[in-house]
């Protein structure tokens, strides 16, 4: 069971994330809790390339046998950083653009509104 | 709550609908939803290779193979900038478009406030900063922080600066490369900001700097790309000399895409920062109304978070006057 521990980590920051979104009263907080589901998939990528009693694929030399962990979810990884951090970039100026317009952060309020 | 509460906000609240089913309902949809997606998340794992026992294919062929082929020694530098160098093209421009994005909205509503804020005397614009209010140094305009944190703040700024440079230089040989080397440029840039010295902030981080450098670094992305097309009719292809393994000057076009990554990753986030820190100077700045309006939104944000760690949150804010 413990070799299911990493994507159960994943699967949880997944849940918790969502429902922080579900019952967010406040923007801010939501786009927070969107960034807590996105970390998720970090785990999970980082654990499914993990290969164990190796090193990282970082070598001194070309002779080195390609004895390290996989290269390719890590580099998926970075992308899926950058792409996190721009989206939260983003939704954090809409927060502030939807305070200045309807005078609330509650996006409960925002559909009250809408309606 | 603070008191000073715009009005309207008050008349927005009184507006909903008591006990609303909203809360209850959402939670309850979502328990149900999240258990069995988790529960098929945790099952859909059990088919995975076990951890630590991964060997996609590709992985293991890059990590016999990228040495040699591309003289870098870090692999994954090779597989965003070489073998994957496409996909790093489209992130990198993700990131220019919500850069991008950011300004035109930020800008939008800040076009607004300064002219309501016009009147307080304050003019955000130039970035000479001669009219620059005393207070905005200290209190809320600035960092918040104490001296000491301004003190270090100021005295970290260039070594994080030195340590962005060294990154996005060594990707090729060193885990990092040009996204994190251009994260830590533009944190040195906000450190600036936060040790209170918002004129030398503007300096910095003056958008007829940052903007030309963003878009070099952008632009640069695809020249690279397209000399692959004229001198091997590949794109991306390697065409600059690939140098000793373990050398700054080893991995060719890879060295290259960093370097220019690094610079669009250090000009699109400070041009983020700074409409983010106007946002805040400008929240700062006006007297009146226009302030008060500025601190409800940190008012809220505690009460928000509140809400939504622990309470029931049906009815919250209902007991504001």
């Amino acid at each position: 069971m413990t070799h299911l521990v990493p994507y159960v980590v994943g699967a949880w920051l997944f849940v918790v994330g969502a429902y922080g979104m579900v019952t967010s009263r406040h923007l801010f907080h939501l786009i927070v809790c969107m960034s807590v589901v996105q970390s998720s998939s970090y785990v999970f990528l980082l654990s499914v390339g993990y290969r164990g009693g190796v090193g990282p694929p970082v070598f001194a030399t070309s002779k080195h046998g390609g004895r390290a962990v996989d290269p390719v979810v890590q580099a998926m990884t970075l992308t899926d950083i950058v792409v996190g951090a721009t989206v939260t970039a983003l939704l954090l100026g809409l927060a502030i653009q939807a305070q200045k317009r309807f005078g609330t952060m509650d996006p409960e309020e925002l559909r009250i509104q809408e309606g | 709550m603070r008191t000073g509460e715009p009005h309207f906000a008050a008349r927005k609240r009184t507006q909903r609908t008591p006990g609303g089913p909203s809360g209850a309902v959402a939670r309850g949809v979502f328990i149900v939803g999240a258990a069995a997606l988790g529960a098929a998340l945790v099952a859909a794992s059990a088919g995975l290779p076990a951890f630590g026992h991964f060997h996609g294919r590709y992985g293991v062929m890059l990590n016999l193979v990228a040495v040699a082929q591309r003289h870098v020694t870090d692999v994954v530098s090779a597989v965003n900038f070489d073998y994957r160098g496409i996909d790093t093209l489209g992130e990198e421009f993700i990131l220019f478009a919500a850069s991008s994005g950011v300004v035109l909205i930020l800008r939008e509503v800040r076009g607004n406030r300064q002219a309501e804020v016009t009147a307080a005397g304050r003019a955000p614009g130039p970035p000479s900063g001669a009219g620059e209010p005393s207070r905005s140094r200290g209190g809320r305009d600035g960092s918040g922080g104490g001296d000491a944190v301004r003190g270090a703040a100021l005295l970290s700024a260039p070594l994080v600066l030195a340590v962005g440079v060294e990154v996005a230089t060594h990707g090729q040989v060193d885990p990092g490369g040009g996204f994190q080397g251009g994260a830590l440029i533009a944190t040195a840039v906000v450190m600036v900001y936060l040790s209170g010295e918002v004129t030398r902030f503007r300096r910095a981080a003056r958008p007829g700097l940052s903007e030309p450098l963003e878009a070099l670094g952008a632009g640069a992305f695809v020249v690279v790309g397209l000399a692959g097309v004229l001198g091997a009719g590949l794109f991306l292809a390697n065409l600059v000399p690939l140098g000793p393994v373990g050398a700054i000057d080893s991995g060719g076009t890879i060295a290259v895409l960093n370097a220019v990554v690094g610079l669009e990753v250090a000009g699109g986030l400070t041009v983020t920062a700074v409409e983010y820190v106007e946002q805040s100077l400008l929240a700062g700045s006006g007297g009146g109304a226009q302030g008060s309006e500025g601190r409800d939104a940190e008012g809220r944000d505690g009460s928000g978070g509140g809400d939504a760690g622990g309470s029931e949150g049906d009815t919250p804010g209902e007991s504001s006057p």
